[in-house]
């Protein structure tokens, strides 16, 4: 508008331009601003203070960042939910991603039949709550109800059957595998957007071309769902590494056995609550949520500063 | 078609069936035991609910023992509360951002962006003490606050976008027609808005509604729990009986199940913003 | 009494300035059109008026009031917008009605004004349905009828029927012009259509690059353009132009050994580089008249009882000439040129006329 930036709309007088503003951006920009921005910032503030004996807090510097990477009665806890972490995204990506990748290929075939059915219903385990979904596959795949030791066996593999959720070798893959099933739906309804969104013409084109259908999936329509592929990616990690229901549901607090399905949401909430081992912290769990929120803030970098901008985006 | 397009859509129909069933195995298993005796659940899990095998006894458990209708209204008003707030409140500053140059304009839209990557969870240490000075801890008002302030970045951000696409003559037009800008925003703007704000319920309806995390730390009191905490307390509880844990995720599933039948085409429609074919 | 003045108006969008120094009246019934290329800022200055845009500088009154600074709903004005601008959501009838009920119109009146105005454009059947339910020339007909209903001092529209096809297009223009008379309304009217420019309007504002080129009757801007852009820009298809020189007190050097006879103009002077302009209706094909031209026919286009030839000229400018009939002539052959004198019109270096021809 004219010339200053507060430049109000004709006839109005800044006052009332001013009480217009306020209006419209006053209760999203508080409550916003009191209930996440605030209560983060001071998180943050606070992962800088030590708890005395006396439960006074003492400026403490980055010395509970030292003590969480360093001391031992932190640090390997810290590692090792961090190494799951990266096990828990990993699995993600490598499995959750790539079939959400092929259902949307699948679902946007054209002329293909029942293409809402099949949408909606291999969406449905992404509507439902995760407490829900992680008590149903324990019931399944304990050794109490045996329906997964019976299906084996009707495969003939029942020699395969083993208590997943129990076992340190398998816990955490286990979980994960869960949580992807549950959340594929999502890559897949991103992917198949941005599938839909290319228009019909290339496709033909490219069978004009003498490409087979799969062929003009690879070459024609991936190279151009790229950008939504990155845009999973990273929900993927920032949603990984902010998990925690999951694992509460499945296996409490403590994430077992013996922590080796502990993840940082978990490591978080244990260490700010406390549990049977420990007294809650405050300073600590604001150290570690400080932790998670910079690595989530670096995979979001990462994102919108390396991956995005070599991005080619195309416009159709 | 000839013969190898038939057999190649028979090869696509037959995996995607597959993976449904995959997807749909575990619910059905579960509602289908949660009818059953228990006798019948260990004996034959993969049956259907005969009139022999047949029982109610988990959902007694389940509907006398706990407050599951306590449960459910509080989540309804939980979501519906925060669904109304992030929207009006929401659409209000995409609104303003979008129509009125002020100096603070930029800031304001990258300050409400962070807010779509970053976790409000991480703050959860800080946020339970506000919480506790403003006396709003095991109030539903305190969950409500929360959600309406975790979800608002992405209600802007959606809301700006299709804000955008309203054609500028009709805001003129209707300054022309002498409206002031607050009813130019409730007359015009917001009943077009009506297909995104839809979109944008459902992206702040389903996380909510399943969320763990806060009423744990805000509102785990007996009587303000939501559905997803009061049934997660309950299973802790009742692990060793099965037929009440069967009846009480079956409780849980079959509400969302129904509501998500005959709202998944909307529903998809908001998810993929209306590219749906 | 709704005269628009606008006085030494200028408009800048940061360090762009999109309007310069623009002086205009709009006599009060008056139709006034505004053409000028696209970018030229017509729209900037409707929206001016409206007060949609504020202004840098300058002076806007409306029925001798000054309105500055009042939001357009003050201004007693109503605008016709390109794109229609109806709420999708309301129907015809709340369309026109919606502004009078903001405006706590007792609804009688608004009942009254609204079934004038859909009488008037004869959209006594519509009124029920949205918008996207009718024809791109009935949601024009709203978008005029919410304007009447406003009963406003002065009209505003912006390009109404350029999303219209043609023989609509012809149908509304025709309309309009029957309304203005009807409602002896004032009138701003912007267009690219220069049909449209030239039937509609009292007075055509040229405009170019954020200046008023010329202000006149069309037909006067048809025979007495004040500078080349003007000449350029009104008439179809447009004037032609031959670069030249004085070299005489009454011979123009047009190069290539083309010499043409004409009375030093009073504002030239021996020596000056003036370009000769003349439209193609005024050149014939004919061996003599006073003024000739040779060069060779590059391509005929028959439009059936008229015609154009595009023909080059010895120093390789090309130039077209109005045929009618069928001349047989084909591609390449010589022909000669008569230019007819009284429409010749020379402009000086700057592009300003230096001689206007007599009619
Ligand atoms: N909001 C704006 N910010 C900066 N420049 C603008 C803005 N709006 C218009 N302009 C510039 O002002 C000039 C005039 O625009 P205007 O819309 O008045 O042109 P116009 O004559 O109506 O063109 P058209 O015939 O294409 O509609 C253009 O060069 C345009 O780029
Ligand atoms: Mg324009």
């Amino acid at each position: 508008m004219a010339t200053g930036s507060d430049a109000g709309l004709m006839g109005m007088s800044r006052a009332s331009y001013l009480r217009l503003l306020g209006f419209f951006l006053a209760p999203a920009v508080i409550i916003y601003s009191v209930f996440s921005i605030y209560p983060l910032l001071a998180t943050i503030f606070s992962s800088l203070y030590l708890r005395q004996i006396d439960g006074t807090y003492v400026f403490n510097g980055l010395g509970n960042f030292v003590t969480l990477l360093t001391d031992t009665t932190w640090s390997v806890s810290f590692w090792n939910a961090m190494k799951n972490n990266f096990v828990f995204f990993l699995i993600h990506m490598g499995v959750q991603n790539p079939i959400g990748i092929a259902l949307a290929a699948l679902l946007s075939l054209p002329q293909l039949k029942f293409r809402a059915a099949y949408r909606t219903l291999i969406f449905m385990p992404t509507m439902l709550s995760v407490v829900i979904i992680g008590f149903t596959w324990q019931l399944i795949l304990s050794p109490l109800w045996g329906i997964s030791k019976m299906l084996l066996q009707a495969v003939g593999m029942g020699a395969f059957f083993a208590p997943l959720l129990g076992q340190e070798s398998t816990a955490l893959i286990t979980v994960s595998l869960i949580s992807v099933w549950q959340f594929v739906g999502i890559p897949m309804i991103l992917i198949y957007t941005a599938l839909l969104a290319i228009p019909d013409e290339l496709a033909d084109a490219a069978t004009v071309d003498g490409l087979t259908q799969f062929q003009t999936f690879f070459f024609v329509k991936l190279p151009l769902v790229i950008p939504a592929i990155g845009l999973v990616s990273v929900l993927t990690f920032v949603n990984n590494f902010n998990a925690f229901d999951l694992i509460y549901a499945m296996k409490g607090a403590l994430a077992g056995p013996n922590f080796s399905s502990d993840i940082m949401g978990t490591l978080f909430y244990r260490t700010f609550f406390g549990n049977q081992l420990q007294l809650g912290d405050a300073s600590m769990g604001s150290t570690i949520a400080t932790m998670m929120f910079l690595i989530i803030l670096l995979g979001v970098m990462v994102y919108l500063f390396v991956i995005q901008r070599r991005i080619q985006r195309y416009s159709f | 078609m000839n013969l190898r397009q038939q057999a190649s859509a028979f090869a696509v129909h037959a995996v995607l069936l597959a993976y449904t069933a995959l997807a749909l195995a575990p619910i059905i298993l579960v509602i289908m035991n949660s009818f059953k005796e228990r006798k019948a659940i260990f004996g034959a899990p993969l049956q259907l609910p005969s009139p022999s095998t047949f029982s109610l006894i988990g959902y007694d458990k389940v509907f006398g023992d706990s407050a599951i209708a306590s449960y459910y209204i509080n989540s309804i008003t939980v979501t519906g509360g925060t669904i109304f707030f992030t929207l009006l409140f929401g659409s209000m500053a995409a609104w303003a951002l979008a129509e009125y140059k002020f100096r603070f304009n930029t800031f304001l839209a990258i300050f409400l962006a962070i807010g779509i990557m970053v976790p409000i969870r991480l703050g959860s240490v800080a946020l339970i003490q506000l919480i506790a000075q403003l006396n709003l801890i095991n109030t539903l008002t305190a969950l409500i606050l929360v959600y309406v302030a975790q979800n608002i970045p992405l209600a802007v951000f959606i809301l700006s976008e299709f804000m955008g696409q309203i054609p500028k003559d009709l805001r003129e037009a209707a300054r022309c027609d002498g409206l002031s800008e607050y009813n130019i925003f409730f007359h015009i703007i917001l009943p077009l808005l009506r297909p995104a704000l839809a979109t944008v319920a459902v992206f702040t309806m389903i996380p909510v509604w399943n969320d763990l995390w806060f009423p744990l730390l805000l509102a785990p009191a007996r009587g303000k729990q939501t559905i997803t905490l009061g049934i997660q307390q309950f299973l802790g509880q009742y692990i060793t009986d099965w037929n009440s844990v069967l009846s009480a995720l079956a409780t849980a599933i079959i509400p969302v199940l129904i509501l998500y039948v005959i709202f998944s085409r909307q529903l998809i429609r908001g998810l993929t913003s209306g590219a749906v074919k | 009494m709704s005269e628009v003045k606008i006085e030494n108006l200028c408009k800048a969008y940061g360090p762009v300035e999109v309007l310069k120094n623009i002086d205009l009246t709009v006599e009060d019934g008056s139709f006034v059109v505004l053409v000028g290329p696209s970018g030229c800022g017509k729209s900037t200055l409707l929206r001016s008026i409206a007060g949609l845009e504020p202004i840098t500088a300058g002076n806007i009154s409306i029925g001798g009031r000054q309105v500055n600074d009042l939001p357009p709903a003050q201004r007693q004005i109503a605008m016709v917008f390109q794109s229609y601008a109806l709420y999708p959501h309301k129907n015809v009838y709340d369309n026109m009605a919606f502004g009078l009920k903001f405006a706590r119109t007792p609804k009688a009146e608004i009942d009254q004004r609204v079934s004038e105005a859909a009488r008037i454009l004869q959209l006594e059947h519509l009124l029920k349905r949205r918008p996207r339910e009718l024809s791109g020339g009935q949601r024009q007909r709203v978008a005029i009828g919410r304007a009447i209903v406003r009963k406003p001092q002065v009209f505003l529209f912006d390009e109404p029927l350029s999303n219209l096809d043609a023989a609509l297009r012809i149908n509304t223009r025709v309309e309009i012009a029957k309304l203005h008379k009807l409602l002896k309304a004032t009138i701003v009217y912007v267009t690219h259509d220069q049909v449209e420019a030239m039937t509609l309007a009292d007075k055509i504002v040229v405009m170019n690059n954020g200046r008023v080129e010329q202000t006149g009757k069309p037909l006067d801007l048809y025979y007495n353009p004040a500078n080349m852009f003007v000449a350029g820009f009104i008439g179809s298809p447009a004037m032609n132009f031959v670069a030249a020189k004085m070299t005489q007190k009454n011979q123009l050097d047009c190069g290539a050994g083309m010499k043409i006879n004409l009375p030093l103009p009073p504002a030239c002077k021996v020596g000056d580089k003036v370009t000769l302009g003349c439209r193609p209706e005024h050149i014939q094909f004919a061996a003599e008249g006073k003024i000739q031209l040779k060069g060779n026919v590059d391509i005929l286009e028959r439009l059936g009882e008229i015609g154009y030839a595009h023909v080059s000229l010895p120093n390789g400018q090309s130039i077209v000439a109005q045929i009618t009939g069928d001349p047989k002539v084909g591609n390449g052959a010589p022909v000669s040129l008569a230019l007819s004198p009284t429409h010749i019109h020379i402009f000086g270096e700057d592009g300003s006329v230096c001689s206007a021809a007599a009619r």
